[in-house]
């Protein structure tokens, strides 16, 4: 299995006028050729810094630094523009939150998802759309030879999202980053657009870098998971380890949260998680 | 309570009657601004077009013998000219047909470059931000500190008046509302998922600008083009008629009024044909340009 993504000691530092925040303190992970990797943690806790900055597009503000930030071998973190530019949507691809607002309404969706191929491998538009009419067969769109020359609004919510992940694989990416894609979407059609992930996954073989803060999802994709919290991975481990028996005492009240329909008696409240403590137990 | 008796069937059978299925922008079409103006201004392109065929004269051929010959409606006319003819015995008819050439020529071409300086620099601001932005808001400020007929009219004095240095120097003139709104407008988006998504692609800021943030412009834009077309109409004409416009014999419909001048008194019909031509097109313009805005839903502050 051939390493896709190797992170050293990746740190996001934002300078604002009231200090600097450091948005992610130093992670370190690796990704292998088909394995799904989760990234867990809460609103805040660096998780979607961490994947934006792997394609750098963090907040032009915000400086990245790491040890090493390699993607098949190449320095992400020392690649020009131009080079950067030509590795977005080729080898690394990204499915964002929301699929209302990561469409752009004005282009039609052939427009948007052949536009990018034809720029990386110089195939011709009718290639791009063979290849554009055949992905949206796979995610599970009728009539794609037709939809294809439709507006975003002409789509729902989770139709949207599944374009949004046959946009991503265009380019046949060795990477896919999904930042939440399925936090925007209601519980049926999330089942069903994780399930579309997975088996694309499998069939195409490509890493995945999960961005979640839901342990379902967890336990429905991860090979591996890493658990973030205040910028740092506090617990990384097999998905099926981490989720059995939680070390760290965030990962035990993260899980504790999730209700269980059998076991959490209805009108009762949730465990919260006490952030006093855990902050204090992190800083000695 | 009798709404609340009202069997579902029936609404739902009012709202299934309800339903026409017609594209929205033919409905808002009926609204005749859109209708009145564009037909004007498409008969007179087409009588612009078709010049040529449609006048029997050409517009600079002086006759001296048939000086102010009146037109149609007066008694003693000339029924070689249908509208009579000027102080030079020119056809008055073929210089207005000639002369909606200019008018519409230097209209269309003066907002055509006024579109592409206005944008590009609206499109740099919104998108970039910080310095560039500070630039060239300070570029837009200047230049809406400037009166336009002032500095025309300075400008073509020192070139010299021509066809080119007019479009030129009014192109240069009136991008400002271009900019605004095309600033504005990318300012909005710029921060938008889609824009994200794009350069997740691998595209580059240039073709983000050009190829997903300019077609959501394209509306108010084209809006802001039609009402900024009749603002350069008007220019043209003021400025032809203070003698720095169009060269004369070029028939221009400021130049004709200018030329009439004199004979204000005797002749009102040689103003009031310009006069009356120019009204039409700066009415129809306007007619056309406001029941776009309305078709298409953007607003527009003038």
């Amino acid at each position: 299995m051939s390493k896709v993504l190797e992170v050293n000691n990746l740190r996001v530092d934002i300078p604002t006028e009231q200090g600097t925040v450091h948005a992610v303190k130093g992670i370190s992970f690796s990704l292998n050729q088909g394995e799904t990797l989760c990234l867990v943690g809460e609103s805040g806790s660096g998780k979607s810094m961490t994947a934006l900055s792997i394609v750098g597009l963090q907040t032009p503000r915000a400086r990245v630094t790491a040890e090493r930030l390699e993607l098949l071998g190449k320095p992400l973190n020392s690649l020009s523009q131009r080079q950067l530019n030509q590795l977005r949507g080729k080898d690394v691809a990204i499915i964002f939150q929301d699929p209302m607002t990561a469409l752009n309404p004005t282009l039609t969706i052939e427009r948007q998802m052949t536009e990018g191929v034809m720029r990386h491998e110089g195939v011709r538009r009718q290639d791009a759309r063979t290849r554009a009419i055949d992905l949206l067969n796979k995610v599970g769109i009728p009539q794609a030879t037709e939809r294809l020359y439709q507006y975003p609004h002409q789509f729902s919510g989770g139709q949207r999202q599944r374009i949004m992940i046959a946009m991503a694989l265009m380019g046949k990416p060795s990477l896919l980053i999904a930042d939440e894609p399925t936090t925007a979407l209601d519980v049926t059609i999330q089942a069903q657009i994780l399930d579309l992930i997975r088996t694309l996954a499998t069939e195409l073989d490509f890493a995945l870098l999960m961005i979640t803060h839901d342990f379902g999802v967890v336990a429905a994709m991860a090979d591996r998971v890493s658990v973030m919290y205040g910028g740092k991975i506090v617990e990384s481990g097999p998905a099926c380890e981490v989720l059995k028996s939680p070390q760290h005492p965030y990962t035990q009240g993260l899980i504790a949260c999730i209700p269980v329909p059998g076991r959490t008696t209805p009108g009762s409240r949730l465990p919260v998680i006490d952030h006093e403590k855990l902050a204090v137990k992190e800083l000695s | 309570m009798t709404t609340l008796n009202t069997p579902i069937a029936a609404i739902t059978a009012i709202s299934t009657e309800a339903a026409p299925r017609r594209p929205h922008w033919i409905k808002r079409c009926r609204q005749n601004s859109i209708l009145i103006g564009g037909g004007i201004l498409l008969l007179m392109t087409l009588v612009a077009l078709c010049a040529p065929l449609l006048s029997s004269y050409d517009p600079t051929l002086q006759n001296l013998d048939a000086r102010y010959s009146l037109p149609f409606w007066m008694e003693g006319t000339d029924p070689a000219h249908l509208l009579g003819t000027d102080h030079l015995g020119r056809d008055y008819l073929s210089r207005l047909i000639y002369g909606a050439r200019i008018s519409l020529g230097i209209g269309f071409s003066v907002v055509l470059v006024a579109a592409l300086i206005g944008t590009s620099l609206g499109l740099l601001a919104g998108y970039f931000g910080g310095k560039v932005d500070m630039l060239i808001s300070f570029l837009i400020t200047t230049r809406l500190s400037l009166p336009i007929v002032l500095v025309a009219l300075a400008a073509v004095a020192l070139r010299g008046a021509s066809l080119t240095t007019l479009v030129t120097v009014l192109g240069l003139l009136v991008w400002d509302q271009f900019a605004i709104v095309a600033r504005s407008g990318t300012l909005a988006i710029r921060h938008q998922e889609y824009i994200r998504a794009a350069r997740a692609t691998g595209a580059s800021h240039l073709r983000i600008m050009l190829r997903e943030i300019l077609p959501n412009l394209r509306s108010t834009l084209i809006v802001i083009a039609t009402l900024e077309m009749a603002n350069v109409i008007l220019l043209e004409s003021a400025l032809s008629f203070l003698g720095l416009g169009v060269r004369p014999p070029t028939p221009s419909w400021g130049l004709m009024i200018a030329e009439g001048r004199d004979s204000i008194l005797f002749d009102a019909w040689l103003i009031a044909l310009p006069g009356g031509m120019l009204c039409l097109l700066v009415l129809a313009v306007n007619l056309f340009g406001d029941g776009l805005r309305d078709l298409t839903g953007t607003e527009v502050k003038r």
